[in-house]
């Protein structure tokens, strides 16, 4: 089971290059997507979701050519993406036998045990038959992770999946995705890069529509190995500080600023080694790209 | 503050979309409303673009604008519970009474702003084609604004006022409109009753919109003041506005009271936000999934669409604003049956299916509108909620998420119609009507394609097709309504006639005859209908195959043929489908063009022009004049067919030689066989563009020579037909009815082929014409019969059968009848001779009989209608011994009344019979004194037209309908007078007075003065008849009858001119009053 993205590109009307020449391979697990705004995920999360054309190049999900048979690849997978909206008239049981039904779920038996059960799991049993209109936000976005869900779809793609989930919602619904990991190929793509180093197999760093980086949080974070430092300075001397070293990030810590400089030696006495994060590996990938 | 709130709102709403969609339909409205308002405004000379009808909009408010009121307030304020944005927006630091002003003012003002389209669309009344350029005034500018400032502008702020008002008190949209709804039917009760029963003072100042005051005051202008006058801000005018204006005033301060941010921002209970998490559980509870077997056969997807189409049908009823607009028109539906219903030619009617259904027609329009935006939003709701992202990642095909949304759509239409055949069930129930059901016509014509269900469904489907090319809601919206309104316009401007080309539209839709049923057009509204099925089912594909799903796409890409949206048998069968329905407008275009069954007008106008100025030079040769008829007509109503022969004894009455005879050819005739006195002749001319034949008769007819012109030939009507302008009457499926000059050629010139319209006569390069009769001084027309100028006095006998279950009717007492071989036969003789306006007619009759005064009296009416039959027996025996006590003898034996469709004019008395049209009576509700006066006395004038036309020849020049029409009519009014009493012969000369007023505003040419009348209905039957009443009056009615009669009989031996009768009765009128009849019939008073 895996899912293989060759060569592609993507550039819209207005000339912007969302995707330049994408490959990853991306095996059963999960596969966690960094970038920034406007990087090209959610381009790349759209095209995977048979919502928009590519330019070339190709994408398989195992045998299926997603580009040329987009129906075929809609019938193993679930996609929750960045924004929706739901019909205000409808209740959240009723809507999601609605597209169980439209997944394939022939069986109307089958499809009440499946919806119940994820509204069980997203927690929203108590509530079924209320009109969507009037769950909160963080109650529509467990819907939307209820329907992707749905009639155990092979690939998952779930674009800022916890956006307006409280931290145990966020939690919970992490456990939900490693679960279905097991089975599934899950594509996370988020701005969280905390939530890739702690669930994902495999990752990949968009920027600029190109592929940064992929490879195991793990492996990505011991690059830097030895070459992360940090100190704690006053703001005043930031920009100093940013003309001398190679910055990557800042942060407040106690009321001071934190900077996060990466050199293969000691910067200054005052630094001292941090153990290098996804995070800062991330961060040195987008100063260099700058 | 206010201020910046007002601009903000202002301006948001002004650079909307919708904004513009709103202005232009209301610019459409000004328009359509004008033309409704004038075309069925009573007055002298009244402009198109007059101050009482423009005042007369304003006041309405029409529906459209009220509909947009509605929408546009209902968001004003109820947004920002709505979006959600008032969570944040009430806790700005505002003043709550100063936002509630501003967002009122916002709303109050945008609705000014949108209502000044409607006068735009009033202003460009005179360049939208509605009328001709002399029918329009000045621009009344002032009037307008006037008009605007005191009724437009008022009204708008009482139903903002209570939008507001209901709004803040209830927190509900649906009460909200629920209030406008009410406000709208409180409106139309009291026009209605106004209309109907008189305008009361409680009327006037009742009607929250000012309608029956404003038409208080125009009805109390002279019709110079109509096209000019202001109306003053006085009597109930000016109470109704104060007190209109001061109730809206109190709402608003009420609810500014009532409105703040605390109150109106808490939640409603109906949509209180849920608790996000249950007691006692937290998010992601363990459950654990099952494996489910999935499947996608084509079969599961047909399943699919059906519980797809219906969980969107359930999408699209649940809201409260579809179940407040669908109540609007149901309760518009019921109000139009049960009020308004069917003020046809006489006004009110019978709770008949037909009239019952006729609301699909007068209200076609919105509900089309309304079903296409409705269809609009359905099919991008996934788009505007967006939800699209999940839905169109899912293994369902384009078809079948589309396709039920176009069933469910067409679900949400067949409720409408079905609810609409419900409702008029009820209410003929309600009015005792249960007898008249007539169910097959319910379902033809409201869930069929007669501008029923099936019609919906095909505009639906070309809104599916719009929805795919564009793949935006905001412009499928305006394409498709735009589409609409632009193929309305174009066949009410007459830019466009023909059928073929209106889509969705099949030809006789308006057309329906209660005793002809659809007639000629049920074939072809199959053949339409089929062809524009073939359409939306290309629609339907190409939508399906176009439709956009997931990120926009470029429009070429859509159009690739390996887009996969749709199969290649989809694609296939859109070809097919294509190519049959270019295959059926071919068909369509030769059955009804190619068969001549429909010729546009404009070559309908030059073919009649180019005859005239080809054949004009007959008019002045002599022919040979009619004066035995011997005819055998067998008809075929089922195949629209008659085979018939006929022998023509004709007489040359003049001192010279005719030698060569013109025949006119009709429509649809073949003509077998022609033999001139037993003889074969070549003809010297046959010009079969023209329908003109002549034989050059051998050695020429001398003085006093008779003619005998044999003729066997058929006719037959094949193919379809394309408009309701040309019925084909003389030969359809029941009530057939024909002049014999449908069948058998007539001789001569044919001035029926003549333009009468000087405006169509200067187009065909045709001299302008002062008369479209001979004139008075026109030696040869003074000499000729005015029902036929190549006639005498004319006897015969006529043979006429026709399909068993019809009657054969023809002029004439009736010598015999038989039934063989499943036809009915009858044997008719005309002697002595008579005026030659002779018909034949076949249909499915009810027939009663009496016997009056010696004579038998039958009575031959459709099965369906014998309302009135006792109210017709009574006037043909009161007008019987009218004529028998006053007149002298009733000339016949022997009367026939019949019921025929009302394609032909309204009344034809020839001999032994009487024709009166299905809407002059026959289910007319004669329980008002007006209705059955009206009917009473059109049948007497029949009676004394009888009389009247055996009294000698009617000469063909100006003045002949005063005598044959109006004499007769005058006389009839001292039988109604008798008979019903003195109200009834006033409620008659009002319709009179009423009908000259109005009709007179349409004359194509000039008016002529009375006496030199020349054939045209609002003068002769209208002001002829108010006019001779004025002499009769003058005279007394002894005296009147007795000049009459004494003229009649000494002028017998030449044919009768009006002006020489109008002389003699003027000499009998004293000297002082004469200027007054002078002036009535020899002047043409254009303002009184």
């Amino acid at each position: 089971m895996k899912l293989e993205i060759k060569n592609f590109s993507k550039t819209y009307s207005n000339g912007v290059a969302a995707a330049k020449n994408i490959n990853l391979t991306i095996h059963k697990g999960m596969f966690g997507l960094l970038g920034q705004n406007g990087a090209g995920k959610s381009t790349l999360m759209r095209t995977i979701a048979t919502l928009q054309d590519a330019d070339s190049g190709s994408i398989f999900f195992n045998d299926i050519d997603i580009l040329k048979n987009p129906s075929a690849l809609r019938k193993v997978l679930g996609y929750l993406p960045q924004e929706f909206g739901v019909y205000p008239n409808v209740s959240a049981q009723e809507l999601l036998l609605h597209i169980a039904d439209m997944r394939g779920i022939i069986k109307q038996s089958e499809r009440k045990n499946q919806v119940d059960a994820l509204l069980q799991r997203v927690n929203l049993y108590e509530v079924r038959k209320k009109n969507l209109d009037s769950y909160s936000g963080g109650m529509k976005q467990r819907f939307g992770i209820a329907q992707a869900l749905l009639a155990n779809p092979e690939l998952i793609i779930v674009d800022e999946p916890t956006a307006g989930l409280d931290p145990m919602e966020r939690n919970r619904f992490y456990n939900l995705l490693a679960e279905l990991g097991e089975n599934a190929v899950v594509i996370l793509s988020t701005h969280i890069v905390e939530d890739v180093s702690t669930l994902c197999n495999d990752m990949a760093i968009i920027g600029k529509g190109e592929v940064l980086l992929t490879g195991k949080p793990s492996e990505i974070e011991i690059s830097l190995s030895g070459k992360v430092w940090e100190k704690k300075i006053n703001i005043s001397e930031f920009e100093s500080y940013k003309t001398k070293y190679k910055v990557i990030s800042n942060r407040f810590h106690l009321g001071k600023m934190m900077v996060t400089v990466v050199a293969n030696n000691l910067p200054d006495s005052a630094f001292y080694q941090k153990q290098p994060s996804l995070e800062d590996a991330y961060f040195n990938l987008l100063y260099t790209q700058e | 503050m206010i201020g910046k709130i007002l601009f903000y709102e202002i301006r948001q709403r002004f650079f909307h979309w919708s904004t513009l969609l709103y202005y232009l339909m209301l610019v459409f409205q000004g328009i359509w409303y004008t033309k409704g308002n004038f075309d069925y405004y009573i007055n002298e000379d009244l402009f198109i673009n007059s101050p009482s009808v423009f005042y007369k909009n304003l006041a309405s408010g029409g529906m459209l604008m009220i509909i947009i009121v509605a929408i546009v307030t209902g968001t004003a304020l109820y947004k920002d519970i709505q979006h959600k944005t008032g969570h944040w927006l009430y806790t700005l630091p505002i003043h709550e009474k100063h936002f509630y002003l501003a967002r009122f003012l916002s709303a109050f003002l945008f609705n000014v702003l949108l209502a000044t389209g409607y006068i735009v669309g009033m202003v460009l009344v005179p360049y939208s084609g509605i009328g001709e350029a002399h029918q329009f005034g000045p621009l009344p500018l002032g009037q307008l604004i006037h008009g605007f400032i005191f009724l437009t502008v008022p009204n708008l702020f009482l139903l903002t006022s209570l939008f507001f008002f209901s709004l803040v008190f209830s927190k509900k949209m649906a009460v909200a409109y629920l209030s406008i709804l009410a406000t709208v039917i409180a409106f139309l009760l009291m026009q209605t009753t106004s209309e109907a029963s008189g305008i009361t003072n409680f009327l006037a100042l009742g009607d929250p919109f000012g309608f029956v005051a404003t038409e208080e005051m125009n009805l109390s202008f002279t019709s110079l003041e109509r096209n000019t006058a202001y109306i003053p801000l006085d009597g109930n005018f000016r109470a109704n506005r104060l007190i209109w204006f001061s109730i809206a005033a109190v709402l608003l301060i009420l609810s500014v009271l009532k409105f703040t941010f605390k109150d109106f921002g808490s939640p409603k209970k109906s949509i209180k936000k849920i608790d996000s998490k249950p007691q006692n559980k937290i998010g992601f509870v363990h459950h654990k999934l099952t494996q489910q077997a999935l499947s996608f056969t084509s079969f599961d997807y047909v399943k699919k669409l059906w519980s797809l189409a219906v969980l969107e049908f359930k999408n699209v009823v649940r809201p409260a604003s579809f179940k407040v607009i669908i109540g609007v028109i149901l309760m518009m539906a019921i109000l139009q049956n049960l009020i308004w219903n069917a003020s046809y030619y006489i006004g009110a009617t019978a709770p008949l299916t037909s009239t019952m259904t006729y609301f699909r027609l007068s209200f076609g329009v919105f509900i089309i509108i309304l079903i296409m935006a409705w269809s609009g939003e359905l099919f991008f709701k996934d788009k505007t909620v967006k939800i699209h992202s999940i839905t169109d990642t899912l293994p369902v095909p384009v078809w079948v998420t589309q396709l039920s949304r176009f069933c469910a759509m067409s679900a949400v239409a067949f409720v409408l119609a079905l609810s609409f055949m419900v409702i008029g069930i009820v209410i003929q129930i309600v009015k005792g009507g249960a007898g008249l059901i007539e169910l097959d016509l319910y379902i033809y014509d409201t869930l069929g394609y007669n501008w029923g269900w099936l019609t919906y469904v095909l505009w639906i489907a070309l809104v599916f097709f719009i929805s795919g090319i564009t793949g935006n809601r905001f412009l499928t919206h305006v394409l498709s309504i735009g589409l609409f309104f632009a193929m309305i316009m174009a066949f009410e401007l007459g830019l466009a006639e023909q059928t073929r080309f209106a889509f969705a539209a099949v030809p006789g839709l308006e057309d329906y005859s209660e005793v002809s049923g659809y007639g000629i057009w049920k074939t072809a509204a199959q053949w339409y209908f089929l062809m524009w099925t073939l359409l939306a089912t290309v629609f339907i594909l190409l939508g399906i195959l176009f439709w956009n799903r997931g990120v926009s796409k470029k429009w070429y890409n859509k159009l690739s043929i390996h887009n996969n949206q749709l199969s290649w048998l989809g694609k296939i069968i859109t070809v097919l489908a294509l190519a049959g329905f270019f295959l059926l407008q071919s068909f369509i275009a030769n059955q009804t063009i190619g068969k001549e069954n429909f010729t546009l007008s404009t070559i309908k106008e030059k073919n009649n022009a180019d005859y005239e100025k080809k054949y004009s030079y007959l008019k002045k040769i002599q022919q040979p004049k009619i004066i035995n008829l011997d005819a055998t007509f067998d008809l075929f109503p089922l195949q629209r067919k008659a085979i018939f022969s006929s022998e023509i004894l004709s007489i040359n009455t003049t001192s010279a030689t005719i030698d060569t005879v013109y025949l006119n050819r009709k429509q649809a005739v073949t003509i077998h066989n022609i033999k001139f006195n037993g003889g074969i002749i070549s003809e010297v001319l046959e010009d079969t563009h023209h329908d003109v034949l002549a034989y050059k008769i051998p050695k020429g007819l001398h003085a006093g020579d008779t003619l005998k012109i044999s003729i066997k030939a058929e006719k037959q009507y094949i193919g379809l037909s394309q408009g309701g302008g040309e019925p084909q009457t003389d030969l359809t499926y029941n009530s057939s009815f024909g002049s014999i000059f449908d069948f058998i050629p007539s001789i001569g010139y044919d001035d029926d082929k003549e333009l009468v319209q000087n405006r169509k006569r200067e187009e065909q390069g045709l001299p302008k014409i002062n008369s479209r009769m001979p004139v008075i001084n026109d030696d040869l027309a003074c000499t000729q019969n005015y029902f036929d100028s190549n006639a005498l006095a004319v006897s015969g006998t006529i043979t006429i059968s026709t399909v068993a279950g019809q009657i054969p009717l023809a002029p004439g007492s009736l010598i015999s009848e038989k039934e063989e071989n499943g036809r009915i036969t009858r044997r008719y003789t005309i002697t002595p001779s008579s005026s030659f306006n002779w018909h034949i007619a076949s249909a499915r009759y009810l027939v009663r009989s009496s016997v009056v005064d010696g004579i038998d009296v039958t009575i031959l009416s459709s099965p369906k209608h014998q309302f009135n039959i006792d109210l017709y027996l009574k006037a043909i025996t009161d007008g019987i011994q009218y004529v028998n006590n006053n007149l002298g003898m009733y000339p016949y034996k022997e009367v026939r009344l019949s019921e025929i469709n009302y394609y032909s004019d309204r009344f034809y008395a020839y001999p032994n019979s009487i024709s009166i049209s299905e809407k002059e009576g026959w289910y007319a509700d004669t329980a008002a004194l007006k209705d059955k006066a009206y009917v009473y006395h059109s049948t007497v004038s029949q009676i004394i037209k009888h009389w009247m036309q055996e009294q000698g020849i009617v000469a063909n020049v100006q003045g002949a309908e005063m005598l044959v029409n109006a004499i007769p009519e005058t006389l009839a009014l001292q039988v109604v007078e008798r008979k019903l009493g003195k109200q009834a012969h006033t409620l008659i000369l009002k319709k009179k007075a009423d009908f000259y007023a109005k009709e007179k505003n349409n004359e194509p040419n000039q008016e002529p003065a009375l006496l030199y009348a020349d054939g045209i209905e609002y003068l002769e039957t209208a002001k002829g008849v108010i006019g001779l009443h004025m002499l009769k009056e003058k005279l007394g009615n002894i005296k009147f009858t007795r000049i009459t009669k004494e003229w009649l009989d000494s002028s017998k031996h030449q044919p009768f001119i009006f002006k020489n009768y109008y002389m003699t009765v003027l000499k009998s009128i004293s000297k002082p009053t004469r200027n007054e009849i002078n002036y009535f019939f020899e002047e043409i008073n254009k303002q009184e």
